[in-house]
């Protein structure tokens, strides 16, 4: 075992082994571990009441246990699928168009296709992992019962789903590429705050909140009914936790001083800003020698062209995300001129997770994948 | 939601009646309102966590164990029939065969010639003998949220992106644990004990140390090993069907744990420079020094006014007697000696304890994979 210790995360794109079977001929001696460290003060907490029988949250583990999808035998991961087709639909590519990409040959407009793929994927697959490292922090964290066993219920999904998509990347694309700065800069603000209400908020409502929206984007998006099928896997259980997040946190606010709570209401609004940055994706337009700028304005102009799809847009990221921040009374009177600004305030009216559907959440996990 | 934070608890808790089950629960009750009180106790720890940044997935054995871990996934609420007993406020009154062995076995008893275990009348020793129970099944209680604690922690400790996966299955299996045992007390024997004094000492130590692969060692290898054969003993003796399939269970989880801490610490306590590794030993024995005394339940002492410290000579006292107890160290000695923590330096402490004879046995280090994948419900072993 080797470990090598990195100030800063990795920036290069990674183009991975073909196939796993290189790997599995490695002895764990050869094996390097590529790491960055991270220091936070933990507050735990050993819950001494051990209460069972209180309802949501305890009924939220319990579809946890049951719905314990394996990505080894719930996927079939002989679904043929081309390397030199369009891994997404064409219709949602915003550079069609674009002078640099109409000057690509059909060949590599696909592979332009698969990196960004790969990039977007390799965001699931670090969000994810930071969703993981904050999970099982939660499960030290949170004070009651019910919560730690969740927690811990979620800790083991996030790890399922670290392992799908890293599985995915390897599988299908053979290209990784690193965490975006932006999410990146989040994910080091929640994990390294001493709060752990706070961590709970950044990683369980907005995170996930936005991951849940751009699932459901690539799964809507993509050609490859392997991904299909496995997204929606990751969505059901996305959906528990953030039934979970706005059920625990709409309690647990109400235990907080005034002064607290704005105090994380504006760390929820600042998590917001730095998440509206996040989608564009600018090391695939290094990698392939585009204009890093003029592709960034492109992108964001394709998907703000018009007001009507600004705001489709605006409603993808938030229109999840802010009625819950409202539900679990963090829409201060204080940061609501600042959503205002955002031009975001107004999907408060939207619905939110804080009733939950449970004939949705309970269904089969095979119902309905294609 | 409000909580209350406390010092640990002394006192035993009693419930009225068993608690409703979740399933059949009316979907709105929101029942997590402003009566609802937590009691929690705090701990502050510095955490170093780490990114893994390579995702390797190499096929080796600690993915092996993670892939054992998803598919040996067993769920108090569906895999064990609670029904096998009734709950505790349904048991029936003892039977005269029941008293009739209790009077039996009263003769051989460790306090025979106790002046308190002597004028307790039958009714009175069957309710000590609940008690002891009740504490031995609190005390793996409050270990597995112990556990379930440090597992938690490995996720952002562990280096390694194989370790980071496998320590959250072990998570979700720690609480899987902390739910069976503590239904088990709200439904079949209605009171629980708190957290004894020495096996609290040493979470606290575990918890709060910054350094990740002391917490590892301190769980994995010391808590866990002495868990195991605990746990062994307690599936062997137990008269309930009900415990015996937990215990079952549980087991074959715990000795996939076992067989990680050893797999992983072995390579990874090669990695530390030699004063670093002398640290670690030294931390192991204390550990195993505190342990040694955790099996006697002095609150029970305590909870029928029994002179604590005479009772305490009784059960710790003789030399057979602690040959006896030494035995639940003849997992964790071969392990401590498989990762590399059995040092020179501290041998001769092993051997003043009388537990260096057990270095011999076998480890956790080869792995019985048939053993460790068998399906769940061959209950043949």
């Amino acid at each position: 075992m080797k470990i090598t210790y990195r100030a800063d995360q990795a920036r290069e794109v990674r183009f991975l082994p073909a196939a796993d079977d290189v790997a599995s001929r490695m002895t764990t001696s050869d094996v390097e571990s590529v790491v960055e460290i991270f220091q936070t003060p933990l507050t735990g907490a050993y819950n001494w009441d051990y209460t069972e029988g209180r309802g949501r949250v305890e009924k939220l583990y319990e579809l946890g246990k049951q719905l314990n999808w394996n990505a080894s035998t719930d996927l079939d991961w002989t679904i043929p699928f081309s390397r030199s087709e369009f891994p997404n639909n064409e219709a949602f590519n915003p550079f069609v168009g674009y002078a640099p990409y109409e000057a690509m040959t059909q060949a590599q407009k696909v592979e332009f296709g698969w990196h960004r793929m790969a990039s977007q994927l390799s965001q699931f697959l670090h969000g994810e992992q930071g969703a993981l490292l904050v999970a099982s922090q939660l499960a030290s964290c949170a004070p009651s019962f019910d919560a730690k066993l969740y927690a811990a219920s979620q800790t083991f999904d996030e790890a399922r789903h670290v392992e799908v998509f890293n599985r995915y990347l390897h599988h299908r694309v053979g290209i990784m590429y690193p965490m975006s700065r932006n999410l990146k800069l989040l994910i080091d603000k929640i994990l390294t705050d001493a709060r752990w209400d706070l961590k709970f908020i950044g990683m369980q409502i907005i995170i996930e909140g936005l991951a849940l929206a751009a699932f459901n984007t690539a799964k809507m998006t993509t050609n490859d009914p392997l991904l299909r099928n496995l997204v929606h896997y990751v969505v059901r259980d996305e959906a528990r936790h953030v039934t979970f997040g706005v059920n625990y946190l709409e309690e647990y606010v109400k235990t907080l001083t005034p002064e607290q709570i704005d105090d994380r209401a504006q760390f929820a609004y600042e998590a917001c800003v730095v998440m509206r940055d996040r989608l564009a994706a600018t090391e695939i337009f290094e990698h392939f020698g585009w204009d890093v700028e003029k592709a960034r304005e492109r992108m964001l102009l394709s998907l703000s062209g018009n007001s009507e799809s600004r705001q489709t847009f605006a409603q993808l990221l938030f229109g999840r995300v802010i009625p819950n921040l409202k539900r679990i009374g963090l829409l201060t009177e204080r940061v609501r001129p600042l959503y205002q600004q955002l031009g975001v305030l107004e999907f408060e009216a939207l619905p939110h997770d804080g009733i939950t559907d449970w004939a949705e959440l309970e269904k089969p996990l095979f119902a309905d994948v294609g | 939601m409000s909580i209350r934070w406390v010092d640990t608890p002394r006192t035993l808790t009693h419930f009225e009646k068993p608690p409703p089950i979740v399933a059949d629960f009316d979907n709105e009750l929101g029942l997590d309102s402003d009566q609802v009180q937590h009691v929690a106790e705090l701990f502050n720890t510095p955490l170093t966590g780490a990114y893994n940044w390579d995702y390797t997935t190499q096929d080796d054995r600690i993915r092996k164990l993670y892939e054992l871990g998803k598919q040996l996934n067993w769920n108090a609420s569906v895999d064990i029939d609670w029904s096998q007993t009734p709950d505790f406020h349904a048991r029936p009154p003892v039977s005269d065969e029941q008293r009739k062995m209790v009077q039996e076995n009263r003769a051989n008893a460790l306090f025979k010639g106790f002046a308190p275990w002597e004028t307790m009348d039958t009714d009175q020793v069957i309710q000590w003998m609940r008690h002891q129970h009740s504490w031995a099944i609190s005390q793996f209680l409050h270990g597995e949220q112990g556990a379930l604690l440090v597992a938690s922690q490995l996720v952002s400790c562990a280096p390694s992106f194989n370790a980071k996966l496998y320590a959250a299955s072990q998570t979700f299996d720690e609480a899987r644990h902390v739910e069976v045992f503590n239904r088990y007390l709200q439904r079949k024997v209605g009171f629980t004990y708190p957290i004894s004094r020495s096996l609290k000492l040493l979470l606290d130590k575990i918890l709060t140390d910054p350094r990740w692969d002391l917490k590892f060692i301190g769980m994995q290898i010391i808590i866990e090993g002495l868990a195991l054969a605990a746990f062994n003993t307690m599936k062997q003796s137990t008269q309930d069907p009900v415990l015996r399939d937990i215990v079952h269970l549980v087991i074959r989880d715990e000795a996939r744990h076992v067989t990680f801490g050893v797999n992983y610490l072995e390579e990874f306590v090669q990695t530390l420079t030699q004063e670093q590794r002398e640290e670690r030993a030294q931390f192991a024995f204390e550990a195993c020094l505190v342990m040694r005394t955790r099996l006697i339940p002095t609150d029970v002492y305590r909870q029928f006014g029994w002179p604590v410290e005479e009772a305490t000579t009784i059960a710790t006292g003789g030399e057979h007697r602690q040959r006896f107890r030494n035995m639940i160290f003849a997992r964790v000695v071969p392990n401590l000696k498989r990762i590399g923590l059995l040092t020179d330096a501290i041998r001769p402490k092993f051997e003043e304890l009388g537990l260096l004879e057990f270095e011999t046995l076998p480890d956790d280090g080869h792995i019985d994979w048939d053993e460790l994948s068998k399906p769940l419900y061959d209950k043949s072993a």
